[in-house]
C-alpha cells in the first residue's frame, strides 16, 4: 500500500485536506524532505508531496539531493492538473510533487487520487 | 508622496543587478528558493543552460509580475523580487560570463529609471494612488503582531492560541497606555515570538523523552550507505560555497549599500514600512520574518551549493538600522562572510531539530497568512481614500476575481494590484468628468 509523505510550509492544510478524504487506503505521514528523503531512497510505494510559495523551494528542499531531478516534479504555481498527466508522472517513475501552498485544493485531491490508483 | 532616487541608489541598484546575475550565471547564488535546488544538477553539467533557463523562467515570472511589480508601483520601494528574480533569470540565460552582468546592469537600469518615471507620472495625476497606499502601513504593523499567535495555532493546540492572542493583546493595550515613546505593534509582536519560542522548546524537551525508542531502532547497512552518500553531497556543497566566499562578500557588500539607503525593503511588506519612514518598524518585521527563512535557505543552500543572493536575509534589518552606507557596506561583507563560514554548522543542527524547522516553516506560513489580511485591508482603505465606495469595490472585486481564476496574481500581491487598477481607471474617469476627485490625506 502506497504511503505518502506530506512536508513544506503548507502541511497543516494538506495534513486536514488528506483526513477528510476518511480513506482507510490512504496511509500518510507528516515528515519533510530531511526526514523523507532518505526513506523514499530505500522504498518504492512511497510518494512524498511538499508544499511552499514558489512549489519547489521548500516544498522539494533537499529532495533533488536525495531522488535526483528525474524523480520529482513541481506543479509550481500552477492551478490545475488532469489525472492523465500525474499518471504519465507516476509512469516515469516520478515521487516527489512540488506545488503552490495556495493551490492545494486545486492539485491535491487529482494527484493523491492518481497516486492510490497507481499500481508500480 | 515624491520620489527623489539619490545617485547612490540609482548606481548601487545597477551594481547589484550586474553582480547578481553574474552569481547567477556561475550558479553560485539564486534569488528564487525554489530555483536553487535545480542548481545542483546545473553546476555538476546534467542540466544545460537552455533548460536551466526554462526552469528559472518558470519558477520566477509570476513572482515578478504577480508580486513584485505591484508592491514596487503601489509603495515606490524597490523590493528583492522586482531587482533579482530577473535577474536570476537574465544571469542562467546569458551564453557568456560577461553577458551575464551586462544585462543585469541593464535590468537595474530599466529598474531606476522606470519607477522614477513612473512615480513622478502618477504624482501629476488628479487621483494619486501611491498618497492613498499610504493607508498600507497601519494595518501591517498592527496585524502583524498576531503572526507569533497564528503561527502558534498552526503547531500547537487550540489553547495555547487562545492564551497567546489575549496575551498578546494584552501587552498591546499596556504598550499603549503607559510606554507612548514604544510602537504598540513591537512589544506585542516580541511578546508573541517570546511565546512562541518557549511552546517550541518545551515541545522539543517532550519529543525527545519520547522519542528515545525509535532512536535505538537497528539501522540497516542500506540505510547507512544511503545517508552516507548524502552527506558527502552536502558536505561537498558547503566546501563549494566556502571556496566562493569572496564573491559572496562582494554582494553583502553592495547589498548593504542599496538597503541602507531605505529605497530597498526586504519582505511582502516592510516596502510600504519604509515608505512611511519608520525604519526601526521595518527591521524588527524583516527580523522575524527571517526566522521563517534561514532554516529554508540553509537547507536549500547544502543541497544545491548554491547560495541565497541576500544571504539569510538578516542583512536587511541589520543594514536598515545602520548609521552611514559605508559602515552598512562593510558589516555587509562581514555578514555574508561569517553566513557561508557556518553554513555546514546550521545544517547539521537543522537536520538535528526538527521541531525547529517546523516552527520556521509554520513562522513562513503564518507570515503570509496574517500580510495577506492586512495587506488587502490596507488595499481598501487605499480604495476608499481614493474614491469612496466605488474605489472599494474596484480593489475588492480584482480582489475576489483573483481568487476565483486560479490566483494568476498572488493572494497578496492582488490587493496592491486592484488598488493600481482602480487608480489607473479613477483617472481616466476624472478626465472623462465621471469622477470628482477627494482629497487623499
Amino acid at each position: 500500500m502506497a504511503t505518502i509523505y506530506i512536508g513544506g510550509v503548507g502541511k497543516s492544510d494538506l495534513k486536514r485536506l488528506l483526513e477528510q478524504r476518511h480513506d482507510p487506503n490512504l496511509k500518510f505521514v507528516v515528515s519533510n524532505d530531511l526526514e523523507a528523503g532518505p526513506i523514499l531512497k530505500r522504498t518504492t510505494d512511497t510518494y512524498y508531496i511538499g508544499t511552499c510559495h514558489t512549489g519547489a523551494g521548500g516544498s522539494l528542499g533537499a529532495m533533488l539531493a536525495f531522488m535526483g531531478r528525474q524523480r520529482t516534479h513541481t506543479f509550481g504555481r500552477q492551478s490545475r492538473t488532469t489525472p492523465e498527466d500525474v499518471r504519465k508522472l507516476l509512469a516515469s517513475n516520478v515521487r516527489v510533487f512540488g506545488l503552490s501552498v495556495d493551490q492545494i485544493n486545486a492539485i491535491v485531491p487529482v494527484l493523491v487520487d492518481a497516486i492510490l490508483a497507481h499500481q508500480p | 508622496m515624491t520620489l527623489h532616487l539619490s545617485p547612490l541608489v540609482i548606481i548601487f541598484t545597477i551594481l547589484c543587478t550586474a553582480y547578481a546575475a553574474f552569481l547567477s550565471h556561475s550558479a553560485l547564488a539564486v534569488f528564487n528558493d525554489g530555483v536553487r535546488p535545480f542548481l545542483l544538477d546545473f553546476h555538476r553539467g546534467e542540466l544545460s543552460r537552455s533548460q536551466m533557463t526554462a526552469i528559472a523562467f518558470g519558477l520566477s515570472a509570476g513572482f515578478i509580475f504577480g508580486l513584485g511589480v505591484p508592491i514596487a508601483l503601489s509603495s515606490g520601494v524597490l523590493n528583492p523580487w522586482i531587482l533579482f528574480l530577473p535577474s536570476d533569470i537574465l544571469g542562467i540565460l546569458a551564453p557568456k560570463k560577461w553577458l551575464a552582468p551586462i544585462l543585469g546592469a541593464a535590468w537595474g537600469a530599466v529598474l531606476v529609471f522606470g519607477l522614477n518615471a513612473a512615480t513622478t507620472a502618477v504624482n501629476g495625476l488628479p487621483v494619486n494612488f501611491l498618497t492613498a497606499m499610504q493607508q498600507m502601513s497601519t494595518p501591517i504593523l498592527y496585524l502583524f503582531a498576531f503572526f507569533p499567535v497564528v503561527a502558534i495555532a498552526m503547531q500547537f493546540s487550540r489553547l495555547r492560541a487562545v492564551i497567546a492572542f489575549l496575551v498578546t493583546l494584552l501587552v498591546m493595550l499596556i504598550d499603549m497606555k503607559w510606554l507612548p515613546a514604544v510602537t504598540p505593534s513591537a512589544l506585542a509582536l516580541a511578546a508573541g515570538m517570546i511565546m512562541l519560542v518557549i511552546f517550541a522548546v518545551i515541545e522539543e524537551i517532550k519529543n525527545r523523552s519520547t522519542a528515545h525508542t525509535d532512536d535505538s531502532e537497528p539501522v540497516s547497512e542500506e540505510e547507512l550507505a544511503a545517508k552516507k552518500e548524502t552527506d558527502s553531497i552536502f558536505a561537498a556543497n558547503a566546501a563549494r560555497l566556502r571556496k566562493n566566499i569572496p564573491w559572496f562578500m562582494g554582494m553583502g557588500l553592495l547589498l548593504g549599500v542599496l538597503i541602507n539607503t531605505h529605497m530597498l525593503g526586504g519582505g511582502e511588506a516592510t516596502s510600504y514600512i519604509l515608505a512611511k519612514g519608520q525604519f526601526a518598524n521595518a527591521a524588527q518585521v524583516d527580523f522575524y520574518r527571517a526566522l521563517g527563512f534561514i532554516p529554508l535557505i540553509v537547507t536549500t543552500a547544502v543541497a544545491s551549493g548554491a547560495y541565497q543572493i541576500v544571504g539569510a536575509t538578516l542583512i536587511y534589518p541589520i543594514a536598515y538600522l545602520l548609521p552611514n552606507p559605508i559602515l552598512a557596506a562593510i558589516v555587509g561583507a562581514l555578514l555574508f562572510g561569517a553566513e557561508v563560514l557556518v553554513l555546514s554548522y546550521v545544517a547539521k543542527g537543522l537536520g538535528a531539530l526538527r521541531s525547529i524547522r517546523d516552527a520556521s516553516d509554520n513562522i513562513r506560513n503564518a507570515i503570509n497568512v496574517t500580510l495577506e489580511v492586512a495587506i488587502l485591508f490596507g488595499s481598501l482603505a487605499a480604495g476608499n481614500a481614493m474614491g469612496a465606495g466605488v474605489g472599494i469595490a474596484i480593489v475588492g472585486g480584482i480582489y475576489a476575481l483573483n481568487e476565483v481564476l486560479g490566483r494568476p496574481v498572488v493572494r497578496m500581491a492582488s490587493g496592491p494590484v486592484g488598488v493600481i487598477i482602480a487608480g489607473i481607471l479613477l483617472n481616466i474617469l476624472a478626465y472623462a468628468h465621471l469622477f470628482t476627485p477627494i482629497a487623499i490625506k
